[in-house]
């Protein structure tokens, strides 16, 4: 078994932290693999190294390196779990001693799956790499082994300051009225943003860094739900729909689902709305069964809702104001999870003039580049690693449509496809879903 | 000793075996489903109702079609060996049970049925046999050749391939040259199904498929052939959906 070769890092630990895990990590994973998810079991169990999976890698498709092979991961797991000599017909497991190499060598590849489960689509028994590759990043985290865009920047902040990009309520207050009157400005009409209103039916959570960075994607989802006359709210704290937890520990995924169930309890608000992004939507709506307070909560996508209202002929659109040649691309999480796929494209169909689809698109399409929290790991020489390898099939794919622009609907995917277009001085844009909606709406 | 030693192989192992096979297959699915399944983790797009998940999972698993969408040549070869070991095993299992299933099997079965499909039954399993030996030998060159599968192959790979064709060609090969009269086999079966083992037939390529069989049924319920199982639990978890 090849170990890590090449200069990339996703992962700033010392040498002294890979040998701590390795005399820890072994209990760990037996114990921690016994009682969570069933499906992880089933999957070590089940994998029969047929190689089906492998080619459909996009990260082995790039690079043909061992250490990216889907296989490669489950092996060095079962070696790590069984060891040398251990369980019934031990002998003919190949191990031996976990050395500090081998830890730095599964962390560096859990850290590089993208978490897309395309793997899975072509497995026959559906063996779960996103799962396990969850809970070996959640063991690891344990052990202090966790990337610091995800931990010390990410999940760490938004506990305590409610947000990940550490935004106040008065900063957040600012942004609600710069918003109101970029929209009256465009519109000709002024809207009112509610904030805080307690007894609203949806308690809308966006991604606080689209309101630095994609202000317009925001907007366009309120000015969408304010055409609807959707009674929503927005909240001047925990406004923060991201939960970094997800990618890497149970721990601060469900302190965080926590925050989020507490700000609706306050506003007593009936239903969770979440804004475009896939690993929200994702720890609100399968994670929060680990969290049981927030059962009692439907969570709903922006995009199930607005779909919704657009089937029942509410939303009145004119393609024609896009005219562009629209792509949309696929947000793994939102798509082989919570399993959105013909949402984002009726409305799509319904809102722009040209629409033009990935080959190969839906269930089957290829990840950004950065999934699973990468799209935010800038530390070391990761932002290479992202664009030259981990994004370089999604490049070439979006290229070969031809499309002026790529709507998607996750903040993560948009995060990584505008650093791409940054890299490869590419000339498409990359648009929310609800911004191109916003923009055919007929008044 | 030696005698021992054969009274072992003969009259205990064939029971010790079972014993191991029933207990560890029981002892792995209850290790399954003693873990919950906190979550639901869908794989979609999924089937709405369960009525659908079961004809789901009923589809893929009589057409493989998740093969076939990566490697044709790779599902035709999966296909056959699967249908093959299906009946292959079809074709045994009737051999050793049909003593408990029928009342008297050489007064019924053997008498009345049996002589009319005997020669078919033989070319059709011998066919079979064939057919599944060429596709393992495949599958052990693609495990080789193909540097993808080659780096992520274990030991255990091999050696449960090679296992299997060894025992395969050995089954072929008796069926093929007629080493043992089937009566003689028919009988020590029977004599075992019924609790009151008699001497097999003293043939050795005849006990050694019989010894290497047993060893694999030991094996399988650690072995990666524990997927029949797995299949459908598996199955059931990525296609029941959430929304």
């Amino acid at each position: 078994m090849k170990l890590l070769s090449d200069g990339y890092r996703a992962l700033s630990n010392k040498p002294e932290d890979y040998k701590r895990a390795a005399e820890n990590i072994r209990d760990l994973l037996r114990k921690e693999f016994k009682h969570k998810y069933r499906i992880i079991k089933t999957s070590l169990d089940l994998c029969t190294r047929c190689g089906l999976c492998v080619s459909h890698c996009f990260l082995y498709e790039t690079t043909g390196e061992e250490i990216y092979n889907p296989l490669y991961r489950i092996n060095l797991l079962r070696k790590i779990i069984h060891g040398k000599g251990r369980g019934v017909l031990g002998f003919l497991n190949v191990g031996d001693e976990i050395t500090p190499e081998e830890i730095e060598a599964l962390a560096e590849n859990i850290y590089r799956c993208n978490m897309c489960r395309r793997c899975s689509m072509f497995c026959p028994f559906r063996v779960d790499n996103a799962l396990i590759v969850r809970e070996v990043r959640d063991i690891l985290s344990r052990l202090n082994i966790a990337p610091r865009d995800l931990h010390e920047y990410g999940a760490l902040r938004q506990i305590k300051y409610g947000a990940v990009i550490s935004m106040n309520r008065a900063a957040f207050l600012d942004i609600v009225k710069f918003m109101e009157e970029e929209i009256a400005e465009k519109r000709g009409f002024k809207i009112e943003i509610p904030v805080d209103k307690k007894g609203a039916e949806y308690l809308l959570l966006n991604v606080a860094s689209d309101y630095i960075r994609l202000l317009e994607d925001v907007m366009g989802i309120i000015e969408v739900l304010d055409y609807l006359g959707v009674d929503y709210t927005l909240c001047s704290e925990f406004n923060d729909a991201s939960n970094y937890g997800v990618f890497y520990s149970d721990d601060y995924l469900s302190q965080i689902i926590r925050g989020h169930i507490e700000i609706a309890r306050k506003l007593e608000v009936k239903k969770i709305l979440v804004g475009e992004c896939g690993h929200a939507t994702l720890s609100l709506r399968v994670f929060k069964d680990i969290v049981p307070e927030a059962r009692e909560y439907e969570i709903i996508s922006i995009l199930e809702l607005t779909d919704e209202y657009l089937r029942r002929g509410k939303l009145n659109l004119d393609p024609t104001k896009n005219k562009e040649l629209v792509t949309y691309h696929d947000p793994c999480f939102l798509t082989r999870i919570i399993g959105l796929i013909e949402e984002p494209r009726r409305l799509l169909r319904a809102s722009v003039q040209n629409f033009i689809e990935m080959e190969p698109n839906r269930e089957l399409n290829y990840c950004c580049g950065g999934g699973g929290g990468i799209a935010v790991m800038y530390s070391n020489n990761f932002l290479e690693w992202r664009m030259k390898i981990s994004g370089k099939k999604k490049v070439e794919q979006i290229e070969k449509t031809g499309a002026d622009i790529v709507a998607t609907a996750c903040s993560n995917c948009k995060r990584q496809l505008k650093d791409l277009v940054y890299h490869y001085k590419a000339k498409w844009k990359v648009y929310g879903v609800h911004r191109l909606v916003a923009n055919a709406l007929v008044y | 000793m030696a005698n021992v030693l054969l009274d072992f192989l003969y009259f205990y192992l064939p029971y010790i075996t079972a014993l191991f096979f029933i207990i560890f297959s029981i002892y792995r699915l209850i290790s399954w489903f003693r873990v919950p399944m906190v979550i639901k983790w869908p794989l979609s797009p999924t089937p709405k109702t369960n009525r659908g998940i079961a004809a789901d999972i009923v589809k893929e698993l009589v057409t493989f079609r998740t093969i076939y969408k990566t490697d044709d040549v790779y599902w035709l070869a999966i296909f056959f060996l699967h249908i093959s070991f299906f009946f292959i095993l079809l074709h045994v299992v009737t051999f050793i049970f049909s003593s408990l299933l029928l009342p008297d099997p050489f007064l019924i079965f053997r008498g009345t049925i049996y002589p009319l499909i005997e020669d078919w039954l033989t070319v059709w399993t011998t066919f079979l046999g064939i057919i599944a030996a060429i596709i393992l030998i495949f599958i052990l060159l693609r495990r080789i050749l193909v540097k993808e599968v080659r780096e992520i192959t274990l030991l255990r790979d091999y050696f449960e391939l090679l296992l299997l064709l060894i025992i395969i060609t050995l089954g072929v090969y008796m069926r093929i040259f007629n080493v043992i009269p089937i009566e003689e086999a028919l009988k020590y079966f029977y004599s075992l199904a019924t609790l009151n083992p008699i001497k097999p037939p003293e043939n050795p390529i005849f006990i050694l498929h019989c010894i290497l069989a047993q060893l694999y049924i030991i094996y399988f319920p650690f072995s990666r052939c524990f997927h029949i199982f797995g299949y459908f639990v598996n199955g059931w978890i990525v296609r029941k959906g959430i929304k």
